[in-house]
């Protein structure tokens, strides 16, 4: 996918079973949570947001599971564990809305209740590839 | 199949993989299980220095030819005592093993995997 355009190719002798679905599910989500921490973190641009790429495969491999399609998924391991991990705070609906929708305020608030941390610290070590803090301010509770 | 697809294969794969970006040594042998048991038309495995982490590359002769084979693979593999897991891109199936207890050989078996994959 090129960003923000959107638009899709896919090789023919590349990739997986998963990847048009892959590419698909970019199709149909918001640019508002991309576009604001490629700006914020990553000086704008068409490049790779962490979080965009994680929800981007989690959505994916949920369509794959609830089709029954069976498709092996290897991609996106990092950005795919630190979505997971949000889940554990976060319910799916809000990360949904946040992605397809662009209500990107209510996953920040979301996140901010249920793990009393700030937001802020939580994308910039999630968007500067510092997985280990990420995820460790996912799992902190608030003091 | 011509050889050149192989030699091109092998190159991609390896381009996919981009192990020098990694800390880790690696050394090149003979894939296990050989590539004709498997189907495949050529194989290599990469093992990590530390013999932490291996790695088996297989080239098929068509798009996503392997996949059902990454899948049995895993099968067999995966449990308490191994972490093993499987990915295709095109022609290529790649199967990576480590042991169970090493969360360093695990976080090397996902990252490796989804460079394969072509991080999409």
């Amino acid at each position: 996918v090129n960003q923000p355009q959107r638009h899709i190719w896919i090789h023919k002798d590349r990739g997986g079973p998963g990847t048009a679905i892959h590419e698909g599910v970019h199709k149909y989500a918001s640019p508002v949570l991309r576009d604001e921490l490629i700006n914020t973190y990553r000086g704008g641009g068409a490049g790779v947001c962490n979080l965009d790429e994680g929800l981007t495969e989690f959505f994916t491999r949920l369509a794959i599971t609830r089709g029954g399609l069976g498709y092996q998924r290897r991609s996106c391991p990092n950005q795919f564990a630190a979505v997971k991990r949000l889940t554990t705070k976060v319910p799916y609906s809000v990360l949904a809305r946040a992605y397809f929708d662009g209500e990107f305020t209510a996953l920040k608030q979301e996140f901010a209740t249920k793990t009393g941390n700030n937001w802020d610290d939580y994308a910039k070590a999630l968007e500067e590839n510092d997985y280990g803090t990420a995820n460790a301010l996912v799992k902190r509770k608030a003091p | 199949v011509s050889d050149d697809v192989v030699a091109t294969e092998r190159s991609r794969a390896r381009q996919l993989l981009d192990l020098g970006q990694l800390a880790t040594g690696w050394r090149e042998e003979a894939a296990v299980p050989g590539p004709a048991s498997l189907g495949a038309l050529d194989g290599f495995r990469l093992v990590s220095v530390d013999e932490d982490v291996r790695l088996s590359i297989y080239i098929y002769g068509e798009w996503g030819q392997g996949v059902d084979t990454g899948a049995a693979l895993e099968d067999m593999v995966n449990g308490d005592r191994y972490y093993a897991g499987s990915t295709i891109n095109g022609r290529l199936l790649c199967f990576a093993v480590t042991n169970a207890e090493s969360e360093r050989g695990r976080q090397l078996v996902d990252q490796l995997l989804g460079a394969l994959a072509g991080w999409e």
